[in-house]
């Protein structure tokens, strides 16, 4: 008894390859952030929440774009002109491009804000990407880019996030690395922020040379990530270290 | 400088309601370097005031040790039908205002 | 908005231009009522381990009646082991109700946070409360 309760305690959390049940990053923070996250008035996140919903009525997209019929979880979706992937961002920026209107940059506010309001619109829906044949090699891409070692490190996505998920590093717990809580309130950086700067961001963290946010090496692991998550509640605007 | 401020809209007199305060604003200490290696000159909000009743009642000062985005949360006690107004100055004389009426009974 | 009357001490900056050491030495000069046992009218609360020192939850309290002659008129927040040791300084009146507020706070190391209150006939109380600030997994900037 005294030996299986040990083992209990020293057991790292499960790897989503190892139970198949992936656990969100919100089981990895202490009680005082999980309680910001689920505030919805200290939650800073919601600041762009709101942004983006007045940006959603005035910004034009309500003229087109039936607020019901919006499918945020959906991406990144493959897409039949461009042949690719394409993700929440992407999606955005090209409807601006249609309209005349410049591009938004990655962590600019409009964006954040936007895709911010869209996402918390499925807070609480399940993570579950739809089976697309024609999506399935950009998911191996995306799978292949988590496993691969890299850096001066020398670590892969896989060496932390599935192999090491729940031990400690430093003050810290490992999480799997899931996106569910995207755009997420980084109490680090001190404001909201995508996916893609998380990449960027751990890229750098294994001392390797970081991808441009928005290109397709991101939006497939973006991808895969989504797949890889399936299960998880969405969180959007999580709260993270 | 978007800001959110809740409390209730009903109270009973003598009741002490909670008033709720979120600014958005960086809070830049001042001591931080960007990705260059310079300074990032310091950018903070610096005071916050409440208002209530045609009377100033609370006050707040803040320094760089106020976290991003401050989260401020103090209380105040119904006595009146009217007007709660809540304004946040940076050390650049920005500032925002919002206000929110409470019904007394 | 400006113009109306100010029944509340104007703030002050925590510094007034003086240095860090001049500050510290000032607070050390300044002795405070020790609160006894039972009154402890003075209460910290703060996470003993804090994810990261980029913002950390406190709520300060001080048990008083908020009355026109017996109220709380400041509570300011210390924080001796960051770059600049006051966090914020709040004033109250008695229309507050209760003095009480919650903020989050940056820490830049593992120190002893106290907060001061300051009643209305000018007697000084204090309580403080310990906690260690962990690093992240990954390399990132500390505040400052």
């Amino acid at each position: 008894m005294t030996v299986l309760l040990f083992l209990a305690v020293v057991a790292p959390v499960s790897g989503p390859s190892a139970s198949g049940a992936p656990v969100s990053g919100a089981d990895f923070l202490n009680p005082e952030t999980r309680a910001l996250q689920d505030d919805p008035f200290a939650n800073p996140g919601f600041l762009w929440v709101e942004r983006g919903a007045a940006l959603w009525t005035d910004g034009g997209c309500a003229r087109c774009h039936a607020l019901a019929d919006t499918r945020p979880a959906a991406f990144p979706r493959y897409d039949e002109t461009r042949q690719a992937m394409v993700n929440l961002e992407g999606r955005i920026n090209r409807c601006r491009d249609r309209a005349g209107a410049p591009s938004w940059a990655y962590e600019s506010e409009p964006l954040l804000a936007l895709t911010a309001f869209l996402l918390n619109r499925e807070r609480g829906a399940t993570v579950a990407p739809a089976a697309d044949p024609r999506a399935e090699q950009f998911r191996r891409a995306g799978e292949a880019f988590f496993q691969r070692r890299r850096g001066q490190l020398d670590l892969s996505c896989a060496n932390c996030h599935d192999q090491l998920a729940g031990r400690r590093l430093r003050g810290e717990r490992v999480s799997q690395g899931h996106t569910n809580g995207f755009p997420t309130y980084r109490l680090l950086w001190g404001t909201l922020a995508s996916t893609h700067r998380m990449f960027r961001w751990c890229n750098e963290a294994v001392r390797s040379e970081p991808f441009p946010a928005g290109s397709p090496e991101y939006v497939n692991l973006e991808y895969y990530l989504r797949h890889r998550g399936s299960g998880l509640t969405v969180e959007t605007p999580a709260v993270r270290r | 400088m978007r800001a959110r401020v809740n409390l209730p809209a009903r109270a009973r007199a003598g009741e002490v309601i909670t008033v709720k305060t979120l600014v958005a604003h960086p809070m830049e200490t001042g001591y931080a370097r960007d990705v260059r290696g310079d300074l990032v000159p310091r950018h903070i909000v610096t005071e916050f005031t409440c208002w209530y009743g045609g009377r100033e009642v609370f006050r707040a000062a803040f320094q760089p040790a106020i976290a991003a985005n401050p989260f401020l949360e103090f209380h105040l006690r119904a006595t009146v039908s009217g007007r709660v107004t809540c304004r946040w100055r940076t050390d650049r004389g920005e500032e925002t205002a919002l206000e929110r009426t409470i019904e007394v009974a | 908005m400006a113009s109306r009357e100010s029944d509340i001490a104007p703030p002050r900056d925590g510094f007034g231009g003086a240095s860090r050491r001049q500050v510290l030495a000032t607070l050390a000069a300044a002795p405070l009522a020790q609160a006894g046992a039972a009154a402890a009218p003075v209460t910290v609360e703060l996470p003993p381990i804090a994810e990261t020192g980029n913002s950390v939850p406190i709520r300060v309290s001080v048990d008083s009646p908020m009355t026109d002659d017996d109220h709380v008129r400041s509570i300011e927040i210390r924080v001796p082991g960051n770059p600049e040791p006051i966090a914020a300084t709040y004033f109250f009146t008695p229309a507050c109700g209760v003095a009480a507020l919650r903020t989050n706070i940056r820490l830049a190391r593992t120190q002893r946070v106290t907060a001061v209150a300051e009643l209305a006939d000018g007697r000084r109380l204090s309580a403080h409360a310990d906690v260690v600030v962990t690093l992240g997994a990954c390399v990132e900037e500390v505040y400052p």
